[in-house]
């Protein structure tokens, strides 16, 4: 515990050299730029920046990274709930109340909430993950894939119950997403599979191509349709009262708070499932538990609050993985993940030992990160907000291009450009007839987990489905799962009872 | 708006069908030991064909006829016709000439006939991004976006 303690104090003070403080600044900085322009996420922004970071030394080159990370994530909270287009996939939650709230002139107080629930959220996370992360790690690496394939069915619960009208529709785009992420060769058997004739679908479909066109050309045709760009300015102006304000209110919502921060810290140590179910599961448990239940996605502070906190738990809970046992918690821990073995360092418990520098460093400087990144940008806000001034005929070309180019990085192939228009158009038919786009995005990026863990149960159980439900931990976690899918339809009919009597007195 | 729902669910029925046929031909059983790579392709594909069916279903029986078409109005459909096809034609250009002279012509034609911005401001804007991209991506990035068939500016292609 005191040696944790340490640890990270000897990391605050490798954070905290000049050198490192300026490549946090500059990280923010970027990171915020590619956090609003819609097509670009953390991911990309770290994979593209790359090349630039492999010449600064290792501590270094990943302060700039983790700062590239919170900017980005910050940045995608602004255009989430200023324009309704989530800069990344994390913040397509934060959208359901904050773009409401922007509509309503509420935008700053929005963007404080979101700001600050991150920065609180980090900081209880830090530490958490100080205090718990070697038992943490020590129990997650018991699970099987039993256990695994049952955390993601919960999370694909969370998400059809949170879906809205239609169950099936919902059902129908976890599949269709699940059906997308297999296509291509099968990882375990080297096996070409759902190939539809053509050879360009050898590596399959990958996420990127699918948010970058769903999320960027899609929401281009549909602000397009109904004028949207136009709807959206949004004054966003953030003054001190208005982060006070948010800080009063935001103490009436500390229950919504822990929840979000603890379930999002758990989900994201997981590996593989990141901030962006955690911010799904976090606004679906802060719905569930309301007492107000309607008054989601009407505009309210307690909706930007619960899916905010809950990503950025889970950014923190996913470094665990990562750092302990070598397994990226997330896309972007991937990445960085890479960055690592570019310079020679493996990720594991090894790596504790020997480059105590590189991991409490790392740890520490994710906590500058936050800070800079919130003092920074909630005055930089009107800054990013010009974007607006830019008129939207001017806007489409441009973040067109910018979705062809982040589908192109993916695979260097052209006909992932014509990927990004097909899924473009496919969301654009999404959106229009309510089939939701968050369970499609969310299955795509877990889909190769989610087989991989299904298929090594099996080979474990000799091919009994049994498996899952006679170790424990798997059962409560699918009891749990089995509760969110039909906890909508259960208070439905519920409701529904409740209802006939006082119609017919 | 009911006739597209019944045609995005038979699309989707139709997806179904395509998966479970090509999982059924890479082997959706079990064999020495492990499920086969068609085996949760199979079950998916499956699930979503039944779903589909069911969606079809609710929209054919569905009690009130929806009362919008799917887009209100010929300007919605306009709108979204210029920024789908302008984005395909950006494409095809690229193909044929590469990137950054398919930019070149794609922002013009987008700012001066959609936009209806100036001559001025619709060249400065085509010029501004495609010698920009080109310089932040080629050379500060070093990622190199796809040349043509035909090149029009040597080395910008």
């Amino acid at each position: 515990m005191t040696g944790t303690l340490h640890d990270l104090l000897y990391g605050l003070g490798v954070a905290t050299q000049p050198v490192n403080l300026i490549a946090g600044v500059a990280g923010v900085i970027v990171g915020t730029i590619i956090g609003v322009i819609p097509a670009l996420g953390p991911t990309q922004g770290a994979a593209l920046l790359l090349p630039v970071v492999f010449r600064l030394p290792p501590h270094t080159g990943l302060i700039f990274l983790s700062a590239l990370y919170m900017g980005a994530i910050f940045g995608g909270s602004v255009t989430s709930i200023l324009f309704n287009i989530p800069g990344t996939p994390m913040s397509v939650a934060s959208a359901f109340d904050g773009y409401p709230m922007a509509l309503k002139g509420q935008g700053s107080r929005a963007l404080a909430g979101s700001a600050l629930s991150a920065f609180i959220a980090g900081t209880v996370c830090i530490i958490l993950f100080t205090l718990f992360a070697r038992p943490l790690a020590d129990y997650a690496l018991t699970w099987g894939p039993p256990e695994y394939f049952s955390v993601l069915l919960l999370a694909y619960a969370a998400l059809v119950g949170l879906g809205g009208a239609n169950l099936f529709k919902s059902v129908m785009s976890v599949l269709f997403g699940l059906i997308i992420a297999e296509i291509g060769t099968d990882t375990i058997t080297g096996t070409l599979r759902l190939m539809f004739g053509t050879f360009a679908l050898l590596a399959g479909i990958k996420f990127l191509v699918v948010v970058v066109g769903a999320f960027g050309i899609g929401e281009l045709l549909r602000a397009a349709e109904e004028n949207i760009m136009t709807k959206g300015a949004v004054a966003a102006r953030i003054s001190w009262g208005n982060v006070f304000d948010a800080l009063k209110e935001m103490r009436g919502y500390w229950k919504t708070f822990l929840r979000s921060t603890i379930s999002g810290f758990w989900i994201g140590v997981l590996p593989g499932t990141g901030a962006t179910p955690a911010s799904f599961v976090g606004y679906g448990l802060a719905k569930r538990f309301s007492k107000h239940p309607e008054k989601f996605g009407t505009g309210i502070l307690e909706g930007v609050v619960a899916p905010e906190s809950a990503a950025s738990a889970a950014e923190v809970g996913a470094l665990l993985p990562m750092v302990t046992v070598g397994v990226p918690g997330s896309p972007t821990a991937a990445v960085i993940l890479g960055a690592l073995l570019i310079w020679g360092l493996q990720p594991g418990p090894l790596l504790m030992r020997d480059h105590p520098e590189v991991v409490w460093g790392f740890i520490a400087s994710m906590y500058i990160a936050v800070i800079i990144s919130v003092t920074l940008n909630l005055f930089a806000i009107p800054i990013w907000t010009q974007i607006l001034r830019i008129p939207f005929t001017v806007q489409v070309p441009l973040i067109t291009l910018l979705c062809f180019i982040g589908g192109y990085t993916e695979n260097n192939t052209l006909f992932t450009m014509w990927m990004v228009m097909v899924f473009g158009l496919i969301g654009f038919l999404f959106k229009k007839l309510d089939y939701p786009l968050a369970p499609l995005v969310v299955a795509i990026v877990l889909g190769d987990d989610t087989e991989a863990a299904l298929r090594r149960s099996l080979i474990m159980s000799h091919g009994s489905l049994g498996i899952l439900f006679t170790r424990p931990v798997s059962l409560a976690l699918l009891l749990l799962a089995a509760a969110l899918f039909f906890l909508p339809v259960i208070s439905a009919i519920m409701n529904k009872r409740r209802s006939i009597p006082r119609a017919a007195p | 708006m009911r006739r597209v729902e019944i045609l995005t669910a038979l699309g989707f029925i139709a997806f179904a069908i395509a998966i479970v046929v090509q999982a059924r031909s890479v082997g959706s059983g079990w064999s020495v030991g492990q499920p086969q790579p068609g085996f949760l392709p199979f079950w998916l594909g499956l699930l979503l064909g039944i779903c589909g069916v069911i969606v079809l279903g609710q929209a054919l029986l569905g009690e009130k006829p929806s009362l919008h078409a799917f887009f209100d109005g010929r300007t919605g459909l306009a709108s979204v016709l210029k920024v789908s096809v302008s984005g395909i034609g950006m494409l095809v250009l690229i193909y044929l000439v590469g990137f950054y002279t398919a930019t070149m012509v794609y922002v013009f034609a987008y700012t001066r006939f959609v936009g209806r911005h100036t001559w001025f401001v619709a060249v400065a804007l085509s010029l501004v991004i495609s010698f920009g991209s080109f310089y932040a991506f080629e050379r500060v990035l070093a990622i190199l976006l796809p040349r043509g068939m035909y090149t029009i500016i040597p080395f910008f292609g």
